[in-house]
């Protein structure tokens, strides 16, 4: 079967991926990853992850620095929280905690990496088959949390939770 | 040529730690604590210091007496010395490690200049605390420093003379000395712990304390040395005015220079040190105008958008260098959420270091940073899940 | 698993160690040997530390499960 689609964001001072990719981003190893540079692994607002599910991807990571060692202090910490605060919010709502990962290398951890991707992948390969139309999020109200309760068709059942922390 | 120098040095750093992660979890990497535990040491002196100075006598006649009882005769006296030798070595080369490695890895640039700067002098003072802790045992090798450190002094044009004269307390050694000499030993490491806060000023959570296992490994290898017959400190000779003295044993952390003055004369080893550390003030400040290696982009400072702006707080919390301020909000924010808002973060641009890390934090989208806007990551994100890979079906 | 076990007998050696440097403590404050005493103190302390890193491996201690080790 097909591998999942995957988008990755890796942290510019994090693992070096010059070489692993080709042009557009694609993992040579895992041509159904991409990867999109960020400036720092902290960087990634938590709704960029969920819009990104939303947009049809079947599972999306973070890849900071070795823990401890973020070039900002504590960017890669910071994401940890938000990834894991994500993953239970998205978990209400029906959506399984594993098609989000936070990894942390190092900039000459490449093998480790491509390890963690492939473990990644298999995982996701493993999930039941993401919803098969999820619908773009429409334009964002202006200010506000995550949008509401209408971008949630992966939801069979009406059991979702408005109510959830700020990320 | 200095730029390729450096991205090698990176890499091998950068080499290093992922060998260390192999056998240390990556929060216990003491290559990502050198900092930490220079503190940690610092206190280690600290207390040790403290607990010598209550058996110190500041004169020409009474200082080696003086170590010498404590070492021989007050119950793990010696081994209190020996500690107080031994840490102020670990802080030295930890300190210097802390220097190499945010050097190779970048982090002395930009805004993050300032940590460098006092980061120098701490080093510097801490060098010349360490010299001073040797001439107070006021042995012959005491005594030989002191000739070689007044010589170096004297060397300085101009200056040079008085400031000898000062140190010294007169033309030559007179029991004005010690006092001084004691003096700089414990006001300096008081002032230390001023630069320390220079250092630490802007950083939200500074490293400052070492995982347990990083204070316990080090307390003990110290206490080991400090204890262990070949290491630990022995009385030497005693320091007799006139006479001449030929060897002596050497501390390489802290007597390097000295060491020196056996094949330069002494005025070229302190142009050497004033040297060194003038370059190492210039260090931040070499590389400027040029992309740092790893084509790492200039996002540029963070910009608050003000309508946005809920005045949450989110971002002052999750800054790590303390770069946000919330002041009170002037005017109402634009969107509903914003309109009955109290504060407004406000970004300090000689603080902040491009990383978003606040724009991560912000969920109402106030934050943005200006060369590496939120609809360029949505377009690359929407370009990522629309394209197809090369041998999957689209989904 | 095989990590595991070595990782839990070195933390009983190292305990059983720490044991033996503890009587050398006191033995060395009876016998007035400072240089025993001070010995063992440090060996002791070096001691507990790899002790850390054992009880970290096996996930005694540390701050989060999550994390690569």
């Amino acid at each position: 079967m097909a591998e999942p689609k995957v988008v990755g964001f890796v942290c510019d001072w994090a693992v070096a991926t010059e070489g692993l990719t080709d042009g557009d981003g694609r993992l040579s190893a895992h041509p159904s990853v991409r990867i999109v540079r960020v400036p720092c692994s902290g960087f990634m607002r938590p709704d960029w992850l969920e819009e990104t599910l939303r947009a049809g991807a079947d599972g999306a990571f973070v890849t900071g620095c070795p823990y401890g060692d973020c070039l900002n202090r504590e960017g890669n910490y910071l994401m940890r929280d938000r990834v894991e605060q994500l993953a239970r919010r998205l978990s209400r709502r029906r959506v399984e905690a594993g098609r989000l990962a936070m990894l942390a290398h190092g900039l000459h951890d490449r093998p480790a990496f491509l390890e963690d991707v492939a473990t990644f992948l298999q995982r996701l390969a493993a999930l039941p088959p993401a919803a098969p139309s999820r619908p773009a999020r429409p334009a964002a109200p202006a200010g506000g949390p995550a949008p509401a309760a209408s971008t949630r068709p992966a939801a069979p059942t009406g059991s979702v939770t408005p109510s959830e922390e700020s990320p | 040529m200095y730029r390729r120098a450096l991205s090698w040095l990176l890499r091998q750093t950068l080499k290093l730690d992922v060998t260390i992660n192999r056998v240390y979890p990556t929060d216990w990497n003491p290559l990502y604590y050198t900092g930490g535990l220079t503190n940690f040491f610092l206190l280690v002196l600290v207390v040790s210091g403290i607990l010598l100075f209550f058996y110190y006598v500041a004169s020409l006649d009474g200082a080696y007496a003086s170590v010498a009882y404590l070492t021989d005769a007050v119950p793990y006296g010696g081994l209190l010395r020996g500690i107080h030798r031994y840490a102020a070595d670990a802080f030295i080369i930890a300190a210097l490690l802390h220097l190499f490695r945010n050097w190779f890895t970048d982090r002395y640039l930009f805004s993050r200049d300032g940590p460098w700067i006092s980061g120098m002098f701490l080093l510097i003072l801490g060098g010349f605390i360490g010299v001073n802790g040797y001439q107070l045992v006021w042995d012959t090798r005491a005594q030989a420093i002191t000739q070689i450190f007044v010589q170096m002094l004297r060397a300085i044009p101009l200056a040079g003379p008085p400031l000898a004269h000062l140190f010294l307390g007169g033309p030559g050694i007179s029991d004005a000395l010690l006092p001084r000499i004691l003096f700089l030993h414990i006001g300096t490491a008081s002032f230390l712990y001023l630069l320390l806060w220079w250092h630490y000023v802007r950083l939200r959570h500074p490293k400052i304390w070492p995982p347990a296992t990083w204070v316990l490994t080090t307390l003990g290898l110290i206490t080991l040395l400090a204890a262990l017959p070949g290491t630990a400190p022995v009385a030497g000779v005693p320091a007799q005015p006139g006479v001449g003295v030929t060897s002596y044993p050497l501390d390489v952390f802290f007597l390097l220079p000295f060491w020196l003055t056996n094949w330069l004369p002494a005025g070229v080893v302190m142009g050497g040190l004033i040297l060194l550390f003038l370059a190492g003030y210039v260090i931040p400040y070499l590389d400027r105008e040029t992309e740092p290696a790893m084509g790492v982009r200039h996002a540029g400072v963070a910009q608050v958008i003000d309508g946005n702006c809920t005045g949450c707080e989110l971002c002052y919390y999750d800054c790590p260098y303390d770069a946000i301020v919330m002041v009170p909000s002037p005017h109402p924010g634009v969107t509903k959420a914003a309109a009955n808002r109290k504060l407004l973060a406000v970004v300090m641009d000689s603080r902040c270091v491009e990383c978003g890390i606040c724009v991560g934090a912000c969920p109402f989208e106030a934050l943005e940073l200006p060369k590496f806007l939120e609809a360029d990551l949505t377009r690359r994100i929407a370009q990522a899940v629309a394209a197809p890979a090369s041998q999957t079906v689209t989904a | 698993m095989g990590s595991r076990r070595v990782s839990f007998l070195a933390v009983v050696a190292l305990a059983g160690l720490s044991l033996v440097l503890a009587a050398l403590i006191i033995l060395g404050e009876v016998l007035d040997n400072y240089a025993l005493g001070g010995g063992a103190l440090g060996a002791i302390l070096v001691a507990y530390g790899v002790i850390g890193l054992f009880l970290r491996k096996l996930g005694i201690t540390g701050p989060r499960g999550a994390e690569r080790s």
